[in-house]
């Protein structure tokens, strides 16, 4: 699987009070993206994201759009709940309409042209990942279709109640991000490849990840721990032993997909060198992937 | 026999207001089932009158965690009453989900009971998405890699097709996909608002059609690859598509379900006249019929297969109709048989000749295709291909 182009948004909080959260309208509008009226911010952030990517490579009007979220429209969302349950007010049309998961799909690729497979999926902080297992398959399956795999997660104000529905410590940075990988199949003879993804595999426990890491024996340049509290010193250190690689972090901030954000990141800065990623999920689940120049 | 290369349905789990197992919904809707359960919405009484119309699920728990739980176990106890799946299959088998509802009912309740004892209450206080997902991993022990998929009314279409597809392509042996939808106050108040809703029952097709009725249900399939080719119903192929017209309708031409349709066709590698029959998505809402019945009569002109809808039986259920409605035709086809569309009496001049079967019918060995279509502009089409026990699968 390659990655062919990236387009990209992040934003990390440094005023809980939201006043630093990025007015996007005119990113938008500067990109000459279409107009539309009642969009809300997850939307507005998936355009933004979407459209830096096409804007670096033509997306080809069969793509399949396949859009992950942690927790998807939360603005508009707790917004609707707010209003029925708050207020005893019944929501708006268009409201009810944006807390569709799929809503901001529909928009990409409007946008963008695009009349291709619209997928949302999720899979809690680690839906990156189940994104980019299911564009690996969609690849295999329809290989001469690319995939448009779209990582967007919002930071609702007020900020810390948002840390409260996430369950994370007041100390730590909120943000959000919107980051876009357009995948084609490794035989797409496109010349221009940023990096390659090596595989996206999700481990049932730890034992399975260490017979795992013995049996594939090869380094990389780097190993990133995505969520990395969720790691015993043991498991970082048998990583970095089968894997010989240094460690990579970011101070992005907390986010459901902030691991699409901190590759990306890397990507952007260190596309020579590769990159192992993994992700411990709360049931002991283990996802793992890596990039390569 | 000979293996099959196409994913098999080796079993259904499923509940619904008609009950629980297939038994109980074949029988229902043999004849053509057909209810609604028209109630006020309370919440909103100081403001405005606000009815939905809603098919629960019999006997199920008020509270909205225990309820999605509830919904969740008869589709399972069901699945596995039917076909044992062992520890180790479970801890490593994919998961797809496909609901719109996930747990937005559980939000709402929590966020209610917040507000209601004067606390700092924060709305939509947990990760919807994540509930079914952690109740199968934690109660049921499917804890292999879960794809929770929500693109509205084809949601659990979606998840099927690509279990389907993943199996066909030889990356598992297994895959279980389950559709969910739960009664919640969100849904119910915004199909209200966009008047979708019919003030009595659904007639899809149907001249007199005005709007659709709500339901409540989860299915459990478990999809295989088919080594022996005797399971009688596989899913042979499908598509999905972004039509782009309108967030909330289909084109009304036609051209965008058509699209979807004929890419079905050729991903099952068939022609439109090996069809046998069709299931609808029937809304029964006035523009979509119309959207609907121009897509078949593009794809399949004066040579209309028979076709069907499940949804004046069980109601819409939205993110889980794709699951649900392909777990009952897997019934009827296993039973030979292909039920009979409930709620149509008059054909629409405006639909052109479009009218669902009011009989049942004889299933015969062959193609059916079973059609969903969502908000998003979310359409997609499965084939599904029906084989008798004891007749071999040829390829």
């Amino acid at each position: 699987m390659k990655i062919l182009a990236i387009g990209t948004h992040a934003h990390t909080f440094v005023d809980d009070s939201g006043a630093d959260q990025p007015a996007i309208d005119q990113d938008l509008a500067d990109m000459g993206q279409q107009r539309y009226r009642r969009i809300d911010r997850f939307i507005k952030l998936a355009l933004l994201g979407s459209g830096r990517c096409h804007k670096e490579k033509s997306i080809p009007d069969n793509t399949t759009v396949c859009l992950v979220s942690g927790m998807a429209a939360l603005t508009n969302t707790t917004a609707v709940q707010r209003t029925m349950l708050a207020q005893h007010k019944p929501p708006k049309p268009i409201h009810f309409v944006n807390t569709l998961s799929n809503a901001a799909g529909f928009y990409v690729a409007d946008n963008l042209g695009l009349h291709g497979k619209n997928l949302f999926i999720s899979r809690g902080d680690q839906s990156f990942e189940a994104g980019l297992a299911l564009a690996k398959q969609e690849l295999i399956c329809a290989p001469q279709t690319p995939v448009l795999l779209g990582a967007v997660d919002e930071c609702p104000l007020p900020i810390h109640e948002h840390r409260q529905r996430i369950k994370v410590s007041s100390d730590r940075a909120m943000a959000e991000g919107s980051h876009w990988w357009l995948l084609s199949n490794d035989s797409d003879s496109d010349e221009q490849t940023i990096a390659s993804i090596d595989f996206s595999i999700t481990f049932p426990t730890w034992q399975a990840v260490k017979r795992w890491l013995e049996e594939h024996n090869k380094t990389y340049d780097y190993i990133v721990f995505q969520h990395s509290t969720a790691f015993t010193r043991a498991q970082i250190e048998h990583c970095q032993k089968y894997t010989c690689a240094r460690q990579f972090s970011s101070d992005l901030g907390e986010y459901g997909t902030r691991s699409a954000g901190v590759m990306t990141a890397f990507l952007q800065n260190q596309n020579q060198d590769s990159l192992f990623s993994i992700s411990a999920d709360v049931w002991g689940r283990f996802h793992i992937m890596a990039i390569s120049p | 026999m000979s293996a099959c290369d196409h994913a098999g349905i080796a079993a259904c789990g499923i509940t619904s207001h008609l009950g629980i197992g297939l038994d109980a919904h074949c029988a229902a809707l043999k004849n053509g089932a057909s209810a609604s359960q028209c109630f006020p919405l309370e919440q909103f009484a100081n403001v405005m009158d606000l009815t939905t119309n809603y098919l629960t699920v019999p006997h199920s728990p008020d509270d909205a965690l225990a309820h999605l739980h509830f919904l969740i176990d008869q589709a399972m106890e069901d699945l596995l009453a039917k076909h044992t799946i062992d520890d180790q299959a479970r801890a490593l088998m994919p998961v797809f989900l496909g609901s719109s509802c996930y747990g937005i009912g559980v939000a709402e309740a929590l966020y209610a009971e917040a507000l209601a004892q004067g606390d700092s209450a924060i709305p939509l206080p947990l990760d919807g998405f994540f509930q079914i997902s952690s109740y199968l991993h934690t109660r049921w022990g499917f804890t292999g890699p879960d794809f929770a998929c929500n693109t509205a009314c084809t949601a659990s279409a979606n998840a099927l097709l690509s279990a389907a597809s993943g199996i066909n392509a030889g990356l598992y042996d297994q895959a279980l996909v389950l559709g969910v939808e739960a009664y919640n106050l969100t849904t119910s108040a915004g199909f209200a608002v966009m008047q979708l809703l019919s003030p009595d029952k659904m007639r899809p097709f149907d001249k007199r059609r005005n709007g659709l009725t709500l339901g409540e249900g989860c299915a459990a399939i478990l999809l295989t690859k088919d080594e022996t080719g005797d399971l009688p119903v596989h899913v042979y192929g499908g598509a999905s598509a972004c039509d782009t017209y309108s967030i909330s309708a289909s084109n009304p031409d036609g051209s965008e379900i058509a699209n979807v349709i004929e890419q079905a066709l050729a991903s099952a590698d068939i022609k439109r006249e090996q069809v046998n029959a069709i299931k609808a998505h029937g809304t029964a809402s006035p523009l979509n019929d119309v959207a609907e019945a121009a897509a078949m009569r593009a794809v399949f002109g004066k040579n209309l297969p028979p076709f069907f809808c499940l949804k004046p039986a069980i109601g819409h259920t939205l993110g889980a109709c794709g699951a649900l409605e392909v777990a009952l035709f897997t019934g009827f086809l296993e039973r030979a048989s292909l039920p009979a569309s409930s709620g149509f009496s008059e054909a629409d001049p405006e639909l052109e000749g479009v009218t669902p079967s009011t009989h049942a019918l004889a299933a015969t060995p062959g193609f059916y295709m079973a059609n969903f279509f969502g908000f998003g502009g979310n359409n997609s089409s499965l084939v599904l291909r029906y084989t008798p026990r004891g007749e071999a699968v040829t390829q």
